[in-house]
């Protein structure tokens, strides 16, 4: 008997505990799987939800011979806060919405303008909701860029995910998950970034593109970054990993296309006389990868001393331009430099700085490039 | 006395690990002050500092009293006096139980299922635990050595996975709001540890060098806890301090390339803790009970003390949780060190002489 007992007893326990079976949530098919949510301000101070979500229907029985059409899904609701909107959504579809796979968060330019703050709670407290969610603002409405069309067995939201982390190539596109932009919102130090994306294109098959890079205070969209712009951010942020720009050699007449094939950014924050200081080191490792030139000469070692220094010296001033344009004019911080300062001398910080925008135009910073290249390709000699 | 079964001392070491690490995975800044991220590590320096002191009398035990617990140092006073001090820390354990209880039930009814009752969980959890307790200190040593090997092989996958995403910049400065509330995060951290209490009263069912286990123990923990806090704090900053379980938040955010989500790991070795802890302080309770009461009734206390713990979770979750979530923080000392100093105290000053009489009578 307790032989027995000792059989069925775990069975009975594997059967029950351990199947993963949840009758009373539904199956997959029946659940909303949320691929995408945007959020658009309503005059009347309520919030608009756009939900990208999955096509069960066809991504759950393709072969049917039906038409289930798109392989993704969008509905628009509303309601006074996000939950409630949400909420609506499963009247209208009768299906309970599931957000453990949204993978981006997507803001209305116009929402974005008036500030983020009331619309994070909702994502910071959802435990279903991943804190490395992509988040992302819309040039116009979220409502446009969520339920952009990209062909029919295309995955919108897989392709914005997609492009957003082509960070890792490209140097003027930036991303930011959910829980660096909570950090950045909170710092009175430090400006939040998101990436502003556009969606063009033709109404069935849309195109979206990273457009530029905002810069916000406290929580509202203040001013944006865009092209080289948002390399100067990347560096001076020492979040560069690659990325391609251009320099022209006058000795040789000729335009050199040079990849960032490593990058190291040093920040040292110092008090120099009274007063708030950086020094910014670039180190930069370069590939040529094209040299445009009317005039064909042989790549020899003046050559690339001279597009050394005038890499350095493009560098330099655009890191240059964008403190002058960050600190001075906008009184921004997007790279970070306060928290840096904070961090190094907060005796100095405490007894001085009250606020740390207000010093930003007074900032002295010393911008040192180091270039060096690496590779010149595969040709000695251009063509 | 009756032959006790005994663990080593380095099985010992695991069950009071990976119970002062459940304590930890289980921090939540909810009830707790608010403070600058990076002054989480002088707090647990001076949590150290403080279990070091709350561990004065446990030495002086140890050094006067070896291989004996509280209600064996009582007896030489007089048996109802051993009864007295049996049924306090019987009650104590209890109590500790129903807080690691109701730690788990808070998780699972937030994290793992928000819209559901743990009711459930929590009775298959504290079955298991009574099962567990009823077979033994040898079996739970066991289980607490192979438990803890999992945790610790769990914790550094996380933690490696993590690795990529430590931003030097979330770290806050340190004493930027001065010394006070790293003191008090200290303070509070230490007295969570009822490991100090746990561990006197194994001393009777250690075989070795109790010492060891406890030096190996306090290290152990100093450098656990600077490290979760390092990758905590490192990979999620502030945002961490938003979340209510920030351990469980940096298990989510860990991941290396197709491998994503591993709080699901953590949650497991979560569970198994808990369940590993629970079980070790049902076992205490009826170890005690059975030292001053009927020692036949073993099985019986434990099911009752299960039955206890289960009844107050499920009937009063809400309260009890609450409960010790905003305990203040002075309350929580004054009942820590009633434990951990007056009772020993006590005890010992009660002693002081008669074992001394005792023993000169054992040897006429």
């Amino acid at each position: 008997m307790r032989n027995i007992v000792k059989f069925v007893l775990p069975l009975i326990l594997l059967c029950t505990l351990f199947s993963g079976c949840d009758f009373s949530a539904g199956e997959l098919k029946n659940r909303l799987i949320v691929q995408a949510i945007g959020i658009d301000r309503n005059e009347d101070g309520g919030v608009r939800v756009t939900l990208q979500t999955l096509n069960t229907e066809m991504t759950g029985n393709p072969n049917s011979g039906a038409n289930p059409g798109d392989i993704v899904n969008s509905m628009t609701v509303e309601g006074k806060t996000i939950a409630e909107a949400i909420s609506n959504a499963s009247e209208t579809v009768g299906k309970m919405p599931l957000l453990s796979q949204n993978r981006l968060l997507v803001f209305g330019r116009e929402t974005a303008e008036q500030g983020l703050h009331g619309y994070l709670d909702y994502f910071v407290r959802n435990v279903q909701n991943r804190a490395t969610v992509l988040v992302a603002v819309s040039d116009t409405t979220a409502e446009e860029l969520v339920s952009a069309k990209m062909g029919e067995s295309v995955l919108a939201a897989d392709s914005i995910e997609n492009i957003l982390q082509a960070e890792r190539f490209n140097s003027n596109i930036v991303n930011r998950e959910l829980y660096n932009l909570v950090n950045k919102l909170d710092s009175d130090t430090a400006d939040a970034v998101l990436p502003i994306l556009r969606v063009g294109g033709e109404q069935e098959e849309s195109k979206i593109q990273m457009l530029s890079a905002a810069v916000f205070q406290e929580d509202c969209l203040r001013y944006e970054l865009r092209d080289e712009n948002i390399t100067a951010l990347l560096l001076l942020s020492d979040e560069a990993r690659s990325g391609v720009f251009t320099v022209k050699n006058a000795l040789y007449a000729s335009e050199t296309v040079l990849r960032i094939q490593k990058c190291n950014t040093k920040i040292t924050p110092t008090v120099q006389s009274g007063s708030v200081s950086f020094r910014v080191a670039v180190k930069l490792h370069l590939d040529i990868i094209e040299n445009k030139t009317d005039n064909p000469f042989t790549v020899d070692k003046a050559f690339i001393a001279e597009t050394q220094k005038q890499a350095e010296i493009y560098i330099t001033d655009l890191l240059n331009r964008n403190l002058s344009y960050c600190f001075v004019q906008m009184q921004s911080d997007p790279f970070c430099f306060g928290m840096r300062f904070l961090r190094l001398h907060p005796r100095y910080y405490k007894a001085n700085i009250t606020d740390w925008k207000a010093v930003l135009p007074s900032v002295q910073y010393q911008v040192e490039t180091k270039a060096k290249i690496n590779r010149v390709g595969n040709g000695v000699e251009n063509l | 006395m009756q032959n006790t079964p005994k663990i080593s001392v380095w099985q010992l070491f695991a069950v009071l690990l990976l119970s002062r690490l459940l304590t930890l995975l289980t921090y939540t800044t909810l009830g707790a002050e608010t403070m600058q991220n990076s002054d989480y590590f002088p707090s647990v320096v001076f949590a150290v500092l403080l279990i070091l002191l709350f561990s004065v009398l446990l030495f002086v035990q140890m050094h006067r009293f070896p291989g004996q617990d509280l209600v064996d140092i009582a007896y030489y006073r007089s048996p109802a006096f051993s009864k007295c001090i049996s049924v306090l820390l019987a009650v104590y354990f209890l109590a500790v139980a129903l807080e690691t209880l109701a730690r788990l039930e808070l998780f699972v009814s937030t994290v793992i299922f928000p819209n559901r009752q743990s009711a459930f969980l929590i009775l298959i959890c504290v079955a298991a635990a009574c099962y567990a307790a009823s077979l033994g200190i040898e079996a739970l040593g066991r289980t607490g050595a192979v438990s803890l090997s999992l945790f610790a092989a769990a914790f550094l996958f996380i933690m490696f996975a993590m690795a990529e995403k430590i931003d030097f910049l979330n770290f806050s400065p340190m004493f930027y709001d001065g010394v006070m509330p790293s003191l008090t995060e200290g303070l509070r951290a230490a007295t969570r540890s009822a490991e100090i209490v746990m561990f006197a009263a194994m001393l009777p069912r250690v075989s070795g060098n109790a010492k060891k286990a406890y030096a190996a123990w306090i290290a152990a923990f100093l450098f656990s806890s600077l490290t979760v806090f390092f990758f905590v704090f490192g990979g999620l900053g502030y945002f961490a301090l938003t979340q209510l379980f920030p351990i469980h938040a940096v298990a989510v955010l860990s991941e290396i390339s197709v491998f994503q989500r591993f709080d699901v790991l953590l949650t497991g070795i979560w569970i198994l803790s808990a369940f590993v802890k629970i079980s070790f302080l049902l076992y205490l309770v009826s170890a005690f009970l059975q030292k001053s009461f009927r020692a036949s009734w073993k099985n019986r206390y434990i099911a009752v003390s299960g039955i206890l713990i289960s009844a107050v979770q499920i009937f009063f979750a809400g309260s009890f949780t609450g409960y010790f979530y905003t305990v203040g923080l002075w309350t929580r000392t004054i009942i820590f060190a009633v434990f951990t100093v007056l009772l020993p105290a006590i005890v010992l000053w009660a002693a002081k002489g008669k074992k001394g009489e005792k023993d000169k009578c054992e040897t006429l």
